[in-house]
């Protein structure tokens, strides 16, 4: 079922919290929402819920209209069909994992033995089976994850919501529920809309990404467009790690200073700023596009190597990243920035 | 430990004193009164065991009348308070922010001013009688005794659910919601089970205070030929022929019913609670009362006025009026009372006799509980720990037992202290010091043993470790707990009623005394300052702690 936002807004008196949103989410996907805290992305997350409602715009799911302020449309939460999992895991501490997964179930006047069967099943997709009876405090904090997500699964919802779910986590159980709630979702094939402020983590987890700041969208698209067609300076640093360079373009280059940098496209004269990425910079004798540089401080970082190059006639210190198998640079050296990696980014 | 106590300075010296001198003026009493119930003609008995349990007058119908007043005044309180907790936090009622005060006057105001607020209401040529013709409500007998204390202790449930719901995760129900749960069910089936470890301690707690309740019951409740436990161990000590043994046996039995029940309380907040105190609060939206909004607001402020302006307003007016039955017109108004006692000096000498008493025992308090904590969270020794336990089981033991064990302990040699005001001054302290010894303990357990090791590290010796960094840091839950021995002995009359005599009189006692002999108007003189000062001090009270945490609840 698909998730459409219609210019959907929320402000709390009169600060806004989200601008006017467009947002169209495939039946099946996962789109994750994404930006620095205070940016829009779990009020949008809670008026999706029905936990607020917003102040203007329209939400439907699927043909049915949920949320529309104009036409005094606010289905609550309850009844929008959905599974959610919260930052805290908001397991109720007063209940049995069971307990937990079932409670949502016995309103819905399922019959005992389904009831049952569901949990079950959903406990066995998380890899719980046997812990059923237990209670959440007697749990880790990756089980008492795990039983968040069956509950939200148990009840087979149209709709699955993740509200900043691993930022709890240790690094190593952090990828690995990544991977997890990837497969699941996969499997279950439910659309969701998942939020967060970590970049890995949603390039691991989602079909597509949005990026927001200052409750508005900057952009949309898979991750790796987003990684590697960021449309502004903040997306390129928000992804990954972001050379940039600034100067004025003319035809078919860039002139920074003295210096001139062929471009594959001509992208229209003015003021300019490029990205390249680090792995994009190559060490490199000839070519075009070659400047020289002093490399000014070397980190080993397991699988690849990473240089701080000061190169002069850029006026900036390029990072460069290589395979650490590659042998290691050190003093004078000749870098090539090939055209066909250098993006230019929308906003100058 | 004894390296780690000299290494202390000062604090060696003060805490001998303070310490020792407390467990002697807790447990010698306790010794005595067991004592008492043991003996007969100096001789080893059971004899006042044997008689209490083969007099129904002497023991059961007492305490079944304790029991059953004080769980019936369990129930309304704690209803009355989780409702108006739920009103004050998760709901769009008129005026919600200020329920908090309302539900604090009747308990700041004490129960047996509370009752004689009643009686000049309700009474023969009563305010309300005489005012209107009607007679609404008894004057005195168990109904009018519930609805004192109920309406007395309502703060307890009040504050336990309304913390409790105010520091709720809010996405515990949102999950709820997100499930499927309609809002009813969400409070069913979450937040009520989540609530109920605050709202049975609150019940407790109302339970264990009603069960110590002394002043209220003898004012309304033995005129009408009703006595309970309190009741009937202040008759067996008081008039003649005296029966101490007897008065020791239900003494006893009052004082572990009531640890028991507090003892319970703590289990139970030990083990159950639930609640988890999130980052992010107020997310939660408040419920919308819809068309019930108006009534419910006007029902609400309708009875939080009455219980606490109307008990305030009789008293005032009481303490105004010429004489008893000639109406309450402005021709029947003076100021003739506080005149008489101010030329007479009796008003001054209990003001005096009051503050002074309750500053003492506020100041023994607050340094007993810096030693106490110190002693059981830093120095962690078993003296430290004693002193804790003791100063809870004191506070737990209602004020007309410690009485009696006082008077076991300190009116006959070796230690003669009765007619003095030193009895009446350990007596306070003795029974109050909890309260300052909980919060500095709690605020040590808080505090980082790092900002005291940084002191010493700079070169700072213990002593001045103890005085330039532990105190000053501790100086809120040090002022906190002054404050409150200063108001609870401000207000104390069960044990003052046994303790005090001629030239020792506080204000408090001077009230109820006059109250007990039916005279109201002189009575409400002496209450009106001792409530002035109760109130006062609450209300500085209440400004520290919320300027300490910030607001209590949304």
């Amino acid at each position: 079922m698909k998730i459409v936002l219609a210019a959907v807004s929320k402000r709390y008196g009169a600060t806004p919290a989200v601008r006017s949103l467009d947002l169209e989410i495939a039946s099946g996907e996962l789109f994750t929402l994404i930006g620095p805290s205070g940016c829009g992305k779990t009020t949008t997350l809670r008026m999706v819920a029905g936990l607020i409602q917003p102040s203007e715009g329209r939400i439907r799911f699927g043909e049915r209209l949920v949320a529309d302020p104009g036409a005094g449309v606010a289905v609550p939460a309850e009844r929008r069909n959905l599974g959610m999992v919260f930052q805290s895991y908001a397991l109720w501490p007063h209940l049995s994992v069971r307990r937990n997964c079932s409670l949502g179930l016995e309103a819905r006047r399922l019959t005992v033995k389904e009831v049952r069967a569901r949990v079950d099943q959903a406990l066995a997709m998380v890899g719980l089976a046997g812990m059923a009876e237990r209670y959440p405090h007697q749990l880790s904090g990756g089980q008492q994850q795990r039983v968040a997500l069956a509950r939200a699964i148990a009840l087979q919802p149209e709709v699955l919501l993740f509200d900043e779910p691993l930022s709890n986590l240790d690094a190593a159980l952090h990828e690995q529920m990544c991977a997890e709630i990837r497969s699941v979702q996969r499997r279950l094939g439910i659309t969701t809309i998942y939020v967060t402020h970590n970049q890995a983590e949603a390039m691991m987890v989602s079909d597509r990404i949005g990026v927001m700041r200052d409750g508005s969208l900057l952009q949309v698209g898979t991750p790796e467009e987003i990684y590697s067609r960021p449309c502004d300076e903040f997306v390129a640093g928000f992804f990954g790690k972001a050379n940039l360079l600034r100067g004025e373009a003319t035809g078919g280059e860039l002139r920074i200073g003295s210096r001139t940098l062929t471009l594959a496209h001509a992208p229209a004269a003015g003021p300019l700023t490029l990205l390249i990425r680090p792995e994009a910079v190559l060490f490199a004798q000839e070519g075009d596009n070659l400047v020289q540089g002093d490399v000014q401080h070397v980190s080993f970082l397991g699988g690849h190597v990473e240089y701080e190059v000061r190169v002069e006639t850029l006026g900036t210190t390029l990072r460069v990243q290589t395979p650490s198998t590659a042998p290691h640079m050190l003093g004078r050296v000749s870098l090539r920035l090939p055209p066909d990696r250098l993006i230019a980014l929308g906003s100058g | 430990m004894r390296a780690a106590l000299g290494r202390q300075g000062w604090f060696a010296p003060v805490a001998l004193v303070l310490g020792g001198g407390f467990l002697f003026l807790s447990l010698y009493p306790y010794a005595r009164l067991v004592l008492t119930s043991l003996r007969a003609g100096g001789a080893f008995t059971f004899v006042h065991y044997l008689n209490v349990a083969q007099h129904d007058y002497l023991l059961r119908t007492p305490l079944l009348h304790s029991l059953a007043v004080s769980a019936a005044t369990a129930l309304l309180a704690t209803a009355l308070g989780t409702l108006l907790a739920w009103f004050a936090v998760r709901t769009d009622l008129l005026g919600r922010r200020a329920i908090t005060a309302f539900v604090a006057i009747p308990h700041i105001v004490p129960s047996f001013q509370l009752a004689s607020s009643w009686i000049v209401l309700f009474g023969d040529a009563g305010i309300v009688q005489s005012t209107t013709g009607l007679n609404p409500f008894p004057a005195y007998g168990v109904a009018p005794l519930v609805a004192v204390q109920t309406i007395h202790l309502t703060l307890f449930s009040f504050l336990n659910v309304a913390g409790a719901l105010g520091s709720l995760d809010p996405s515990l129900e949102e999950a709820a919601r997100a499930c499927g749960l309609s809002a009813r069910q969400v409070l069913r089936r979450v937040t009520f089970p989540l609530m109920l470890p605050s709202i049975l301690s609150g019940m407790l707690l109302a339970f264990a205070y009603s069960m110590a309740e002394f002043g209220a019951p003898i004012l309304l409740a033995a005129p009408a030929g009703f006595g309970t436990l309190t009741t009937q161990i202040y008759e067996l000590s008081t008039a003649p022929p005296l029966q101490f043994g007897e008065a020791a046996v239900l003494s006893l039995l009052l004082g572990v019913l009531a640890l028991a029940t507090m003892a319970l309380n703590l289990r139970l907040l030990a083990r159950g609670s639930f609640v988890t105190v999130s980052g992010k609060s107020g997310t939660g939206e408040a419920a919308r009362l819809g068309a019930l909004r108006a009534p419910l607001a006007a029902l609400t402020w309708t009875w939080l006025a009455a219980t606490s302006i109307g008990p305030l307003a009789a008293l005032v007016l009481i303490s105004l009026l010429g004489s008893w039955g000639r109406g309450f017109g402005p021709e029947n108004l003076t100021l003739a009372h506080y005149s008489t006692m101010l030329a007479s000096h009796t008003l001054t000498d209990a003001l005096w006799n009051s503050v002074g008493l309750a500053l003492g025992a506020a100041a023994l308090s607050a340094a007993t509980g810096f030693v106490a904590a110190y002693g059981a969270v830093r120095l962690k020794t078993r003296w430290g720990a004693l002193l804790d336990r003791m100063s809870f089981v004191n506070f737990a033991t209602p004020g007309l037992v410690v009485g009696i064990a006082f008077i076991l302990a300190f009116s006959s040699p070796p230690v003669s202290l009765f007619g003095t005001y030193w009895i009446l001054l350990f007596g306070y302290f003795v029974h109050f010091a909890g309260l300052g010894v909980r919060g500095v303990g709690a605020n040590l357990r808080q505090l980082s043993v790092e900002l005291e090791e940084a002191g010493s590290v700079s070169g700072l010796g213990r002593s001045r470790v103890l005085a330039r960094i532990t105190l000053p840091l501790l100086r809120e839950s040090l002022a906190a707990g002054f404050l409150l021995v200063f108001v609870n002995a401000i207000k104390e009359v069960s044990m003052t009623s046994l303790l005090a005599s001629q030239g020792t009189e506080t204000l408090a006692y001077e009230a109820f005394l006059r109250y007990s002999d039916g005279d109201y108007t002189v009575g409400s003189a002496y209450s009106v300052l001792m409530v002035t000062i109760a109130l006062a001090g609450s209300l500085i009270i209440a400004r520290r702690s919320r300027l300490a945490s910030g607001e209590l609840s949304t």
